[in-house]
C-alpha cells in the first residue's frame, strides 16, 4: 500500500488515508488508538520524516469475561 | 530511573512464579506479594483449549518499564514484571508482577494498580483457542491509554 500525505500531515490524516484505502479496519476510524514512536498520540499530533506509526486495537492481556461470544 | 528497583521481561519461555517473586525479597522487606495470571479453561460456557499472546514487543516493553517505574515511584517496593508471549496452555502463568515491600499495604496496592495500568497501555493481546474456533480478545472498556 502506498500513501502520500502533504507536509504537516497529522496522525489522524494518517489514519483517515488508511482507511479509505482499508474500509475493514473500522467503521469508526475517529476511535482508533494509535502510537507514534511508541508514544500513545492524538490525532491531531503533526507527524514528521521517519516516524513510526503504530495502530493499537484494543489490548487484551489480563482476565476477564469476554462480552464477544464467538 | 531508579533502575535496579524493577526488572521487566517479556519471554516466550514459561514463568517461573517463586523464582520471579524470590528476585525481589530484600532483607529488610517483610512482605512479598505475587499475582499470577493463568489461562483459564472456560469463557462463559465456551471451553478454552489455550490463550495465543502476540505483542508489540518494543513498545510492550517500554510500557512495562513504565509502569514498573511508576510502582516504585508511588510506593517503596521492588518489581519483577513478567509477561509471556506465544500459546499458552490451561492452567499456566500468562502474567507474573512479584512485589516485594517493608509492609504488606504497599506491596498490595502496588501490585493491584500494576495489573489495571497493564490492562490499560500494554500492546499486548490475546487470542482465545476454543473448541471449534478462534478469536481475538477486546478489551475495548479496560483499554484507556491516554488517561
Amino acid at each position: 500500500m502506498d500513501l502520500c500525505l502533504a507536509d504537516h500531515s497529522t496522525l489522524g490524516d494518517l489514519i483517515t488515508e488508511i482507511c479509505a484505502q482499508l474500509p475493514n479496519i473500522s467503521t469508526n476510524p475517529a476511535t482508533i488508538v494509535a502510537a507514534v514512536n511508541e508514544e500513545y498520540r492524538n490525532h491531531d499530533h503533526h507527524l514528521r520524516n521517519n516516524d513510526q506509526v503504530a495502530l493499537i486495537p484494543p489490548v487484551s492481556g489480563g482476565a476477564y469475561v469476554s462480552k464477544k461470544e464467538g | 530511573m531508579d533502575t535496579n528497583k524493577y526488572f521487566v521481561t517479556i519471554t516466550e519461555s514459561s514463568l517461573d512464579p517463586a523464582k520471579i517473586s524470590l528476585s525481589v525479597r530484600e532483607d529488610n522487606h517483610g512482605a512479598l506479594v505475587t499475582f499470577i495470571g493463568v489461562t483459564r479453561d472456560h469463557t462463559g460456557d465456551r471451553n478454552v483449549l489455550f490463550l495465543e499472546y502476540e505483542a508489540y514487543q518494543s513498545m510492550a516493553q517500554t510500557k512495562l518499564e513504565e509502569i514498573a517505574n511508576e510502582m516504585c515511584q508511588n510506593w517503596d517496593v521492588k518489581v519483577s514484571i513478567a509477561h509471556r508471549l506465544g500459546r499458552v496452555n490451561i492452567g499456566e502463568a500468562s502474567l507474573v508482577v512479584a512485589v516485594g515491600s517493608s509492609h504488606r499495604k504497599e506491596a498490595f496496592d502496588a501490585t493491584e494498580y500494576s495489573v489495571d495500568r497493564i490492562k490499560q497501555i500494554v500492546p499486548i493481546w490475546k487470542k482465545e483457542h476454543f473448541e471449534g474456533g478462534e478469536v481475538w480478545i477486546e478489551d475495548s472498556a479496560g483499554f484507556r491509554p491516554m488517561d
